[in-house]
Order: structure tokens, then C-alpha cells, then sequence
């Protein structure tokens, strides 16, 4: 194995070597030896010539020892140290993950690319971690091969919004564990903790872009208020094209420094997608907006209860965007009133009681803290009666009253433990909250097709998709199988229910999750903390344990350049 | 210096050997002669010791309360064992710690830091910072094991620094405890809502045994019950609800019947805060206020208190605008004072406060927390100041001033620096005489003109340094009257600093004060500790009859606010009690569409000057030309002054103006703010460490969203500190965003989320149970890592602990002789080159044929 130097200075010394060149360069300087003339000079040679400083090197036993010495020297000079067996150190690059670091994607290679030829400069065994900032998301790269890592780095795209590093940067932390290094990749100093080496890789941008969509009330009617907010602190002159199939039509919108502009838009009559698209700037990913038409997911509703709860149940399924009364067969879900005698419906359900008993007080009604009834108040419920109905299973609970059940999940029904009509629960917003939650969690368990414009990244619960067909606005569609999640880019989707993508259950438009991730305002270039390896160095190696073998051989170098030659010995003696 | 090869030194006598027998290789030539000598220095490995090796044990006595005071009782003993088979050389010290940490020798022989949490970590940088890094040092810690801070860092800063962490352990035998487990409350609720509390009771008892509880709201009598323990486990869970708008905290308790090894794990606190409406909290000392009234008029619910001494920060929940009406800012409780801030610029709460001759400078507001809310500055300048103070300031030096205050500073040091800023304040003319005071009094500065010696007089006083011991009261007051009692300036002061829980020998001070009371003497007391140690009372006693103000600062860092407070308060404030007229200025216009028809007159103001970006709506026609009515928007709220008296009878001119309701109404309507947007629903949850807000909002609102991203700022308090954090918010799907805070066990939180200028309040939380009496499994474990990952081992023969390797500091110096010897190989090879030679030659002669 060959050693690491941990005083790479000490190879200055190396220059002694072309110094003692250029000295044995030099003439020797002539000698005044008083002699008698009857001893014939002989053995005096004039070892200078006159006229000439400079003359031609002379192979010299002395020269090569002092090069020799030299080398000794400057070999103990680096400080050389053998790794320990086994041993090496982990790099980690955490890469922020926010979507505006696609804007700075050259500069972040750049910046890892520097840090790992450091790292490489020392030699040590390396372990090479790239992960991403977003703690939801696999390390990218884990391994030895730098060569890999740089291509998992070259494949690598920023997608996620506004998020906290910290977490991911506290498991950087704790995979290095004090044996190695982490750096942060970033666009802005704002995301970095002191604590954190990093690398700010970012610049201001004068950035606008889409911000929103906002459905106008009647949505029958694909109506949308777009936002579009201009980040610069200057005003812009803007193309917006608007195109619906292969049409296309344009109009020019001003931006206001720092604003955001409402913008009104409307699907035509049997379209059923658009997309709009901002002349480019230097960030591309809030310049394109495609939209569909939202069409609501079927609800079938069996309604079987008294008239009063009928005229109420009606009214309530109108504002459920999807959902219509049908028959007991097709429905997904039935509100009737049952009986253990008659026998509980299977399934979803909304159930009534059907005997009745008298209360002659009206204890408080208190909530469990369920997804149903979160944030709801009941204390205007008033009752007079209670139900006969029990629970079949304790723990699922959502209302008591006093001490007795009043409301509670059935396997996958509803019960409502009291008497509907002598209630004021049709005048109560927290029944009509609690039973809308209700139906819409049933809804969202059928399987059916529909389709809406939703964030990219987003989870999406949709009950027996297979197959996800992407088709983003800029690169190639692809399909693959359904994870649960929309994909990251901006684009169209449609979900499948089968392998061979025949039956589709939901068609939809992705846009940027996180509006803020276009204002580039706090952007820039920095560097926090160093990537030193002495320290790694000085716990994963051990020194050179020849260190004196080399100081004795440089000073036997050393004695032996000292030996004159003949001649000089000769003239010694004389 | 010594040598790791010293036996390269069998060299010399080889050279010179070499050098005898080879006279040609001129070894003997001084160059030569250097560099072998370097070389072989070299070869010998020498190394620079930093240090003789001789040892110091830090012996760490944990004062904590679950440490039950075990290792303190054996301390004595084990220091004792220490000494007796140490080395010469070698040192024992000792280092007290809880929350601080204080070494022995410098502080009280007793501990009398807080004991509620166990900051090993703290008291290991205060070790590292004591610490002689030229000698051995090794720490052993007696403790319990149970450490209320994580290690990590103080692992790895004993690891760079090479210092083993020994530990004795003061294990607890536990036979059967219960404690309070998993509570269960919501966290927000509305008026009239019923919502449950739940807690389990956990045991190390597997047998069915039946535990009282109770649980108790406010002054509200204890709910009581029983629950069934069994396998170690059973569940309480009762039904309430809260009618008003506001903060409630709970105080949940079981009562086991047979004697509970550790009681403090029994109790627990939580808060519920109740949303909807918007009030007003008028701190008053008027039974009926006359602002009141017209607050209520307007559909304003208004709460009244009269006692400020009882305001707690979770009195600000749900309260959008806080009046504070001709009240000492001493009377209020400092925390109150602290989370005003917070209030204000995050929260989006208003704040008045109103004239009177207890507010402003003259009510010791000046440099108090809501100093920089408000819209003017209290110190009165020099060149409107009329009368000369003379100022004797008797500060206590005992043990405990010697306790560690953080960031280096000890509570002495930041006594220094509270009566130095006193010293600041006064004018060139003042007087200032400055005693410390043991067991007796000793002159740190007689009384003396300020103007020529302030800077000798700081100087002077920031040298003071705490002796050990406790105050003597009765000495202290009387050196400060006596120095008074020399000079006869129009005001006369003596401000008595002293530990409320270590001041002795009273003596006859009554007597004292009456008599300085008969010269114009005041007194006031400015007390390090709490109103609940051994001495607050004989200090309050003493404030009272000396006619002045009394002030707790429970951890020494608030003291140099105290007093510069105080010091304004006396030397540099003026109440103005004279007919006033009122000149009006546009400003009024900026809050109201209609400018008011002003009274003519006041009867009093408080004199003051208005600051840079505010607003005045009228000023004083007089020479000063004062604001009397000011304003300005601070963070997300906003805040106003009126420097005269809106109440009591300096304010009969006044109440008597027809604009009077109206003119609070406007005011207060302004300073009440704007109320958040609709569409948006904030719901925070505490679940262990771990505070997450959720924000909801409409479709409606993405405009709003994409001018003004959320932002959230949480204050954690505690006693004795206040952080702000501010949080990322992720945006989790449309609609919803969720930022997440680790929180610290046992913090109080309150918050905000801004958006734009708009502002939603929540909170108080804190975690219910008290981390000191956690105990868990965790802590234990983190404490033995520290042992275990620093080389330490658990100690149970103490003598063999001198016994342990002493690897004294040391320096290899092998590369820097490689360089001489480089240079001067080089420099020889040269000269010989050249045929320099260094050594005079002998004249050579001719030889002879």
C-alpha cells in the first residue's frame, strides 16, 4: 500500500536537488597553495579555470550522496503515514433538493466535482455517499466509485419545494460519524445550519412564473383564476401563450415587481386540456402550466330513511362534487336506518337507529380525536332520544355522550346513535362536516375515473391503478407502474387500471408543488467551513515508524559527499 | 524535553571517532559539526513536553433533585480518599453542578444553583474551560446517570481534548413507583367545546393496585377518581370544557398510597388554549378603570386585573391588545415583561401603556423588555435635568455571586456590569459612593462626583470579585446611608443588590431605614433569586420601608437592565405635574379619518422624547414640545403611548373631555390590528419533542400564499431565558403546509404564524412532566456512552484512579531539525564547493625540501 503525506509542504524540499545541481555547477574556486618549485605542481591542477564561473558537471561521488541525502530528508520532511487496515473515510454530499436548484445544477457538479478531487489528493480510502436533502428520498449514490457517484450527480434533478434540510443533514451527520465529511450543496445560506459545512452554488435570478390555480366556484364551468408572480424587483413585459390542442394564441401581460397578477381563464366547451406557457427566463420550470378539466369521481348513493333525513341527505349530496342518489344495487354507499334485528348493511353505510329511548337529561357531547370529527364542535347537538344500537367493537368511537356511545365507526359504516328528527343535527354545520368527511373518504376508495390538476410529487390514493402514463411538457412521455405518486414533472398523466393500459381511471395535470421555489431573491455563492482531511488523516493512519532509518541514511549520505577525492585528499596532505 | 530513541546518541561517540580517524571529512568544521549534531538530535526523536504529567481529577458532584443529594453526602469522603494517595503534583477539584456548574473553590461551600435539571453537558464546558491544558486532566463524575441534556458534543470535545470521563454511579433502588405517562389533551378547543384528557399511569409494579388521581384547573376545586394499575399500566380520562377565550393549564396528579419513591414524577402540567373572539388585558390600579367602559362599549371583552403580580405569559392567549396603565414595571413579573416582545412583533398583539407616575422612566420601564416597543425613549437628557442625585450603590460579594452565569460570566461579573450601567446613566454632576459587602463593608469607591472619574469609577467597579460567605445586611445599609448622608443632593438613593437567599444579619435595619426615610433617603433592593427563598421577604421589608421598588432576577443575566430601571427611574425620569397645554400634529390622521378636538390642558405628563419612525397625534406646549400621544407599528403588531395619566386624579382635566371614549376606542380599534383572513386553520401538536403546525388553507387564499409565504416564529421560555425560533414550512399538498420544531422536554412555547401582515397566534404548550424525574433508559444509556466513549470506566477503588496513564502534552520536534539540517547540508555542499572554509586557517608554510 502506498503511504499518504500528511505535509505535502515537505516536498519543497525536493528543490534542493536542482539547488545542489546548480552548485556543482559552479567552478571551484582556485586555492593560493605556497609550494616549493622543487615540487612540481602536479598534483595542483588548477581546479579553476579563469574567465569562466560555470562549467560542466562532473559526475561526483558527492553529488550523488548529497541527492541522496536529499531525498531522505524530504521523505521524512512529508511526514509520510500508512493507512490502518480496513480503514477509510465517508464523504457525504447532501444536494439540496429544492426545485430552484435546477437553475444551479452545472454549478453544483462543479462544486462536488472540486471537493472530491481534494478528497482524492490525500489518498485516503473513501467511501463516497450522495444523498439528497429531502429526508423522503434514497441516498442517490452509496459506494466507492467516484466515477459512479459523478454519473448518479449527472442524473440527479431537484424536485422537491420549500423543505427543511436539517434532517437529512443530522443523518449526513450520523453516516459519516466522525470519520469523514459532509457538505452541503445549496443554493442559499438561508437553508444552512452553522453547524454545516456547505457550499452555496446560487445567484440571484429575475424570475416570474406561474404561482397557482385557483377553480372559480362553478366548476362545471372549467373556470380558473392563474397567478403569476413576478419574484424580480423589476417589472416585466411578458408573452403568455395559451395552447388548447394545436392551437395556440398569445397576449402580452405585464408583471409587477414582487406582485402577483390574477389572470382569468376558461376551457371551451369539449376540451378538455390546455396548457399555458410563459415566455422563457433563466428558471423554465414555473413557465408552463397545463391544466384539465376537473371531472369529479361517481359517488352512488342508496338513500333509504325518512323524509325529513331524505330532504336533508338530498340537499347534501348536491354539494358533493360527483355524487348522485341511485339505486341499493349500484350503490357505494347506502344511509338507512337499521336494527341488530333487521340486520346491519355490510359496507360503507350511514346508519340511523330504528328503536329509540328517552333521555331525561342531556349529558355534554364530547368528541374522540378522529380524522372525522377534528376541529368540529358539538356542543349545540341536542338529542332527545338515543339510539338502542351498540357498538359491536369497542375503540372506534367518534362522539360520546356522558358515558355512552353516540356516534362511532362500524367496520367501514357510520353510526348515528340518535334520534335524526327529534334533533337539531340538520341545523348543525359539524353533522353536515362529519357526514360530508365521511362520504368523501368512501369516495375516495371507489374505483372510478376522474380527473383534476394536481401538484407534481403529490400522493394520490387511487384505488386499482397498475399503470402510470406521463407526458411531461418538456421531455419524452414514459409509462410506468403506479407508486402512489404523481410524477415530478410538470405535464399530463393518466392512470390505468390495467397492464395493457386500456381501462383509464384518472387523467390529470401536474404543476410545481411550491410556488415559492420561483423567487430567487436570496441566492447566492458561498463556502462555509473547509473539507480538511488532516484530522481523518491523523485517526485512520499510523506515521512512518522508519523515520530515524532515514535520518541515519541522509547523514551517511551526507559523511559519505564529505570524503574528498584523491586529489583534494593529496593537496589536504600537503 | 525528552528523547523517544535516546539511544542514537551511541552515535557520538562513533563520529567523533570518524571525525579522529578521517580528519579529511572536516567533521570538526563548525558547520559540520552543527549538522551531525542536529541529526543526531534528530534521530533521537526529542519531544517538547507541555507539561510536568501531573494529574488533576475533576471530581463533578451532581446537585441535581433526582440525584437526591447521594453524591453530595459522599463527596467529602471520595475527595478525602483523592488527596490522601494523589501524587505531588496531582490536584482534586471539585465542581458542583445542576443547571450551573461552579467550581468549589469559587463558590459557596453549599450549592446554590437551581437543582431541576441535570446539565452534565454544560458542566463539562465549564470543566474544559477551567481546565490547565498543560497538566493530565481526567473528570469523575458522581451521579445518578441521568442527564437532562444530550452528550454528543460535550463526548466529542472530551475526546479532542484527550480527557477521560470516570463515573461513580449513585444508583436508586426503587421498589414500586408510578408516574404519570402519555397525556392525551387537545391543544386548541373552542368556547363551550367539551374535549377529553387522558394520561396513563405507569408502574414497575405488575400487580393490580388501585391509584388516585385528581386534576385540577386554575383555583377550580380537584376533580378526584381511582384507576386500576395493572401490568404496569392504567388509563385515566375525564371530559371538560372551557367557556373563555384564553389559556388554561391543568395540573394532573396521582396519589399512590403507599410511599412513592419519586413523588416528583406524580405530577404533571398541561395547557388547553381556547380560540374565537378578541379582548382587551388592562393591568390597572384603579378599581374601575375609566378606560374600561368605553372598551366594553365598543363589544370588547375587557379583563381587568388589578393584582399585576399574578400576569403570566399565557395570560397574553387570546388577548389582542395589552394596556398597561400607570403600573411599576417591578410590580410585574419579568417573564410577563419578556414575552411581551414576542407578543407584539410575532404574535401581531397591541400595547399601550399609559401615563401616570408609576410608568414610563419614572415606573422603571427604561431598558425594561418593552423599552424598544415602545414609541419613546424615557432617559431624560442632561440638558433638561434640574436636580443633582447622589447614588450609593451596596452590592453583595458572597459565595454564590461566584456561580457560573454562562458564556463565561459568573453573577458577580454581571452585577459589575448592572451597576456600572447605573454609573453610566448618571449625569457629570451625580454622586456615587459603591460598597461591596461580605461580612462587612468594604469601600470600592467613596462618594464621589461622577463627571472627572467615571471611567475610574467602572473600572473600579467591574473589578469586584466575590469572596465566599454570605451578606451582611445590616453593615451594607448602614455603610450606604453614611456615604449619603455626606453629600445633600436634591435626591439621595441607595440601590442594596443582594442574594435573596443568602442575606444575614438583618440587624437592626428598620431602625435604619425609618431614619433615612426622616433625611429623603430611599431604598430600593435589587435580589438575585425568587419570592419564594429564605430571605425575599426581609428584602421586600427592607424596599418597603425604604420607600423604593423591589426586583427579582432569578439567573443574574436581566441585572444590568434592573439597573439601569432602577437608576432612571431615580436620576434621569420626570413626571411633570402642571397644567400642559396640547399642541395637536397631523399624526392622528395616519390612525382615525377625523382629527379629535384635543382638550386644552393636561394636568401631568411623563416626559419623554419620541423615537425614530414613530408617530406622535399631539405633544406638550411647553419648552419640551414632549410627544404625549405616539405610535408606531412594530413586527406584526403594534404599539402606542400616552405619556399622561388616563386615570386617577392627575387625569381629572382629562376624563372630563368629551373625545375621552372615543379617543380610546380609536386608539385601541388601531391597536388591535387587523384579523387574520379567512379560509386559514392553524392546528399545532405536541407529541413528545416534537411541536408540528399544520396550516390549512382555501383555494382562495393561493394569491395571499404566493405574495407572502408563511412564516413561523416560536418563543421558548424558560425561567430564565427566551430563544425565538423560526421554522421552514413545507408545502406538504395544495392546501396544507406543515413546519415542524424539536423542542427540549419541559419548555414553555408560545407562537406565530405570520402571514403578511397578518398574524395567527397559538399556543401556550409545554411538555407536561418535568425531565428531571423522566428517568429514562436513555438517559442512562447517553450518560454511560459518555464514560465508555472517553476511555473511563465505572470507578468503584478510587486510589487506583492516580494509578491511570499520564500522557503528558507533547510536541515532536524531529521535522523542524530535518529542515536545519536540509538548509545547512545545502549551505556546506556550497561552500565547499567554493572552498569557504568557516575556520581561520593556519598560515601554511612553505614546506621544506
Amino acid at each position: 500500500m502506498l503511504p499518504v503525506f500528511s505535509n505535502i509542504y515537505g516536498f519543497y524540499a525536493l528543490l534542493g536537488i536542482p539547488a545542489l545541481l546548480a552548485i556543482h555547477f559552479l567552478q571551484h574556486r582556485s586555492k593560493k597553495v605556497n609550494t616549493s618549485t622543487l615540487f612540481l605542481i602536479d598534483v595542483l591542477i588548477p581546479e579553476s579555470r579563469t574567465g569562466r564561473v560555470w562549467e560542466k558537471i562532473r559526475n561526483s561521488l558527492a553529488l550523488w550522496m548529497q541527492i541522496l541525502c536529499v531525498l531522505m530528508l524530504t521523505w521524512v520532511l512529508v511526514k509520510p503515514r500508512w493507512l490502518q487496515e480496513n480503514t477509510w473515510q465517508t464523504i457525504v454530499f447532501v444536494l439540496d433538493d429544492s426545485i430552484n436548484m435546477q437553475a444551479f445544477k452545472t454549478g453544483a457538479v462543479q462544486a462536488v466535482e472540486r471537493d472530491m478531487a481534494t478528497v482524492q489528493s490525500s489518498r485516503i480510502p473513501t467511501h463516497w455517499v450522495l444523498m439528497s436533502s429531502s429526508s423522503r428520498k434514497a441516498p442517490l449514490y452509496r459506494g466507492d466509485d467516484p466515477g459512479k457517484m459523478m454519473a448518479a450527480l449527472a442524473e440527479w434533478t431537484p424536485r422537491s419545494g420549500e423543505h427543511d434540510p436539517v434532517p437529512a443533514l443530522r443523518t449526513a451527520q450520523a453516516v459519516i460519524s466522525g470519520n469523514g465529511a459532509a457538505r452541503f450543496i445549496t443554493s442559499s445560506k438561508n437553508h444552512v445550519p452553522d453547524w454545516q459545512a456547505a457550499i452555496g452554488v446560487g445567484a440571484p435570478l429575475d424570475n416570474a412564473g406561474f404561482a397557482g390555480l385557483i377553480p372559480e366556484e362553478q366548476a362545471a364551468e372549467a373556470r380558473w383564476r392563474v397567478a403569476v408572480k413576478n419574484n424580480s424587483g423589476l417589472p416585466q413585459e411578458r408573452e403568455l401563450v395559451t395552447r388548447i390542442n394545436e392551437q395556440a394564441s398569445a397576449q402580452n401581460i405585464r408583471l409587477n415587481p414582487r406582485s402577483v397578477t390574477e389572470l382569468k381563464i376558461q376551457l371551451p366547451p369539449a376540451v378538455n386540456s390546455m396548457v399555458l406557457e410563459l415566455s422563457p427566463d433563466a428558471f423554465d420550470r414555473d413557465d408552463k402550466l397545463p391544466i384539465v378539466r376537473h371531472i369529479p369521481k361517481p359517488l352512488h348513493i342508496y338513500l333509504n330513511a325518512g323524509e325529513e333525513q331524505s330532504a336533508y341527505f338530498q340537499k347534501l349530496v348536491s354539494t358533493i362534487p360527483g355524487a348522485r342518489l341511485s339505486s341499493e344495487a349500484n350503490a357505494h354507499v347506502r344511509i338507512v336506518a337499521a336494527d341488530e334485528e333487521s340486520g346491519m348493511p355490510g359496507g360503507p353505510a350511514i346508519i340511523f337507529p330504528t328503536r329509540f329511548e328517552k333521555k331525561e337529561s342531556i349529558p355534554v357531547v364530547t368528541a374522540e380525536p378522529n380524522a372525522l370529527t377534528r376541529d368540529l364542535g358539538w356542543g349545540g347537538l341536542l338529542f332527545g332520544e338515543k339510539g338502542t344500537l351498540k357498538p359491536r367493537r369497542p375503540g372506534n368511537v367518534l362522539l360520546w355522550s356522558g358515558g355512552e356511545e353516540l356516534a362511532w365507526l362500524d367496520d367501514q359504516a357510520l353510526v348515528l346513535n340518535w334520534n335524526w328528527t327529534a334533533s337539531n343535527a340538520d341545523r348543525l354545520p359539524s353533522t353536515a362536516l362529519l357526514l360530508r368527511r365521511y362520504l368523501e373518504t368512501v369516495q375516495a376508495g371507489v374505483e372510478g375515473y376522474w380527473s383534476a390538476n394536481v401538484a407534481s410529487n403529490a400522493r394520490l390514493s387511487l384505488p386499482g391503478a397498475a399503470m402510470i402514463r406521463v407526458s411531461p411538457l418538456s421531455g419524452e412521455p414514459y409509462t410506468k407502474q403506479y407508486a402512489g405518486y404523481m410524477p415530478d414533472e410538470t405535464g399530463f398523466v393518466t392512470v390505468f387500471a390495467d397492464r395493457d393500459m386500456k381501462e383509464a381511471i384518472f387523467d390529470g395535470a401536474t404543476y410545481p408543488p411550491d410556488a415559492r421555489q420561483g423567487d430567487f431573491s436570496q441566492c447566492s455563492s458561498f463556502e462555509q467551513g473547509s473539507l480538511s482531511q488532516d484530522d481523518i488523516l491523523q485517526k485512520i493512519s499510523t506515521p512512518d515508524p522508519f523515520v530515524p532509518l532515514w535520518l541515519a541514511i541522509a547523514g551517511g549520505a551526507l559523511m559519505t559527499a564529505w570524503i574528498p577525492g584523491k586529489r583534494e585528499r593529496e593537496q589536504t596532505r600537503l | 524535553m525528552t528523547f523517544t530513541s535516546p539511544e542514537w546518541f551511541f552515535f557520538i561517540p562513533l563520529l567523533i571517532f570518524i571525525g579522529w580517524r578521517y580528519p579529511f571529512l572536516k567533521l570538526h568544521a563548525p558547520l559540520r559539526l552543527l549538522i551531525l549534531a542536529i541529526l543526531v538530535l534528530a534521530l533521537a526523536r526529542p519531544v517538547v513536553k507541555l507539561g510536568n504529567g501531573e494529574m488533576d481529577i475533576w471530581l463533578m458532584v451532581d446537585h441535581s433533585d433526582s440525584a437526591m443529594m447521594k453524591p453530595v453526602v459522599n463527596t467529602e469522603e471520595i475527595a478525602g480518599i483523592l488527596n490522601k494517595y494523589k501524587r505531588d503534583g496531582d490536584q482534586v477539584r471539585i465542581v458542583d453542578f445542576a443547571r450551573d456548574a461552579v467550581l468549589r473553590e469559587k463558590g459557596d461551600p453549599s450549592f446554590e444553583g437551581a437543582a431541576n435539571s441535570t446539565r452534565l453537558a454544560t458542566a463539562i464546558d465549564y470543566v474544559l474551560a477551567e481546565a490547565d491544558t498543560e497538566r493530565v486532566n481526567r473528570l469523575l463524575i458522581l451521579s445518578d446517570g441521568y442527564p437532562t441534556e444530550p452528550l454528543d458534543a460535550g463526548i466529542e470535545k472530551l475526546q479532542k481534548a484527550g480527557i477521560t470521563a470516570d463515573s461513580r454511579l449513585f444508583p436508586h433502588s426503587f421498589e414500586t413507583d408510578y408516574r404519570i405517562a402519555d397525556i392525551r389533551h387537545p391543544s386548541r378547543t373552542h368556547p363551550g367545546e367539551a374535549f377529553l384528557i387522558e394520561f396513563s399511569i405507569l408502574s414497575n409494579n405488575n400487580a393490580a393496585t388501585v391509584i388516585p388521581w385528581e386534576i385540577s384547573r386554575g383555583d377550580s376545586p380537584p376533580l378526584t377518581g381511582t384507576a386500576t394499575v395493572e401490568n404496569g399500566k392504567g388509563r385515566v380520562r375525564i371530559t371538560d370544557r372551557l367557556l373563555t377565550p384564553g389559556a388554561t393549564a391543568y395540573n394532573l396528579r396521582i396519589i399512590p398510597e403507599k410511599e412513592d419513591p419519586i413523588p416528583q414524577n406524580n405530577i404533571a402540567h398541561i395547557w388547553v388554549e381556547v380560540t374565537g373572539g378578541s379582548r382587551v388585558l388592562l393591568v390597572t390600579p384603579y378599581a374601575a378603570d375609566p378606560m374600561a367602559p368605553f372598551l366594553r362599549a365598543q363589544g370588547i371583552d375587557v379583563i381587568e386585573t388589578n393584582d399585576p403580580k399574578a400576569l403570566q405569559p399565557a395570560d397574553l392567549t387570546g388577548t389582542k391588545l395589552l394596556i398597561i396603565n400607570n403600573v411599576l414595571a417591578s410590580a410585574i413579573p419579568s417573564d410577563f415583561l419578556r414575552s411581551i416582545n414576542f407578543y407584539v412583533r410575532e404574535q401581531g398583539g397591541g400595547l399601550l401603556m399609559c401615563g401616570g407616575r408609576n410608568s414610563f422612566g419614572a415606573g422603571g420601564y427604561f431598558s425594561s423588555a418593552i423599552d424598544p416597543l415602545l414609541p419613546v425613549s424615557m432617559e431624560l437628557r442632561n440638558e433638561h435635568r434640574k436636580l443633582m442625585t447622589s447614588m450609593s450603590i451596596v452590592m453583595d460579594r458572597s459565595g454564590s455571586m461566584s456561580v457560573s452565569a454562562g458564556l463565561g460570566k459568573t453573577k458577580m461579573d454581571l452585577a459589575n456590569s448592572g451597576a456600572a450601567s447605573a454609573i453610566d446613566l448618571l449625569s457629570d454632576n451625580d454622586y456615587v459612593s459603591v460598597h461591596a459587602v461580605d461580612s462587612s463593608p468594604h469601600s470600592i469607591v467613596p462618594m464621589t462626583q461622577v463627571g472627572p472619574n467615571r471611567a475610574k469609577i467602572t473600572n473600579a467597579v467591574l473589578r469586584i470579585e466575590s469572596t465566599g460567605g454570605g451578606i451582611f445586611v445590616e453593615e451594607g445599609i448602614r455603610a450606604g446611608w453614611e456615604s449619603l448622608a455626606k453629600t445633600n443632593a436634591g435626591t439621595r438613593h441607595l440601590i442594596l443588590f443582594s442574594d435573596a437567599a443568602d442575606s444575614e444579619v438583618p440587624g437592626n435595619y428598620k431602625a435604619y431605614l425609618d431614619q433615612m426615610q426622616k433625611e429623603g433617603i430611599t431604598v430600593s433592593v435589587i435580589a438575585l433569586g425568587t419570592t419564594s427563598d429564605c430571605d425575599a421577604k426581609l428584602l421586600q421589608d427592607i424596599a418597603l420601608h425604604g420607600g423604593g421598588r423591589i426586583f427579582f432576577s432569578i439567573d443574574g443575566n436581566d441585572l444590568p437592565s434592573i439597573f439601569a430601571q432602577e437608576t432612571v427611574s431615580v436620576a434621569r425620569s420626570a413626571y411633570i405635574k402642571e397644567t400642559t397645554p396640547i399642541k395637536p400634529t397631523s399624526g392622528w390622521a395616519q390612525i382615525a379619518a377625523k382629527s379629535p378636538s384635543w382638550p386644552a390642558a393636561i394636568d401631568a405628563y411623563n416626559l419623554s422624547y419620541l423615537k425614530d419612525g414613530a408617530t406622535a397625534a399631539c405633544i406638550s406646549e411647553d419648552e419640551y414640545n414632549a410627544p404625549l400621544a405616539a405610535f408606531w407599528s412594530r413586527g406584526a403588531g403594534r404599539a402606542a403611548a400616552v405619556s399622561f395619566p388616563m386615570g386617577g386624579e392627575d387625569a381629572s382635566n382629562f376624563l372630563k373631555w368629551p373625545g375621552y371614549g372615543d379617543f380610546i376606542q380609536t386608539l385601541s380599534r388601531w391597536l388591535m390590528g387587523n384579523s387574520a383572513p379567512e379560509g386559514f386553520t392553524l392546528k399545532p401538536t405536541l407529541q413528545g419533542e416534537r411541536l408540528q403546525l399544520e396550516l390549512l388553507y382555501s383555494d382562495e387564499n393561493i394569491p395571499l400564499i404566493a405574495r407572502n409565504a408563511p412564516s413561523s416564529a416560536i418563543e421558548v421560555m424558560s425561567p430564565t431565558q427566551t430563544t425565538v425560533l423560526n421554522g421552514v414550512w413545507e408545502h406538504i399538498e395544495p392546501g396544507r403546509f406543515v413546519c415542524t420544531f424539536l423542542l427540549d422536554e419541559g419548555q414553555f412555547v408560545r407562537g406565530a404564524v405570520k402571514l403578511g401582515e397578518y398574524s395567527i397566534p397559538f399556543g401556550p404548550l409545554s411538555s407536561p412532566t418535568n425531565p428531571e424525574w423522566e428517568m429514562s433508559s436513555n438517559q442512562k444509556e447517553e450518560y454511560m456512552n459518555l464514560v465508555n466513549l472517553t476511555g473511563g470506566k465505572e470507578r468503584h477503588d478510587l486510589t487506583d484512579i492516580w494509578n491511570e496513564p499520564r500522557t503528558p502534552k507533547q510536541r515532536g520536534i524531529t521535522v523542524y531539525l530535518a529542515w536545519a539540517v536540509f538548509g545547512l547540508a545545502l549551505i556546506d555542499a556550497l561552500l565547499t564547493r567554493l572552498g569557504i572554509s568557516l575556520m581561520r586557517r593556519k598560515k601554511q608554510e612553505i614546506p621544506s625540501p
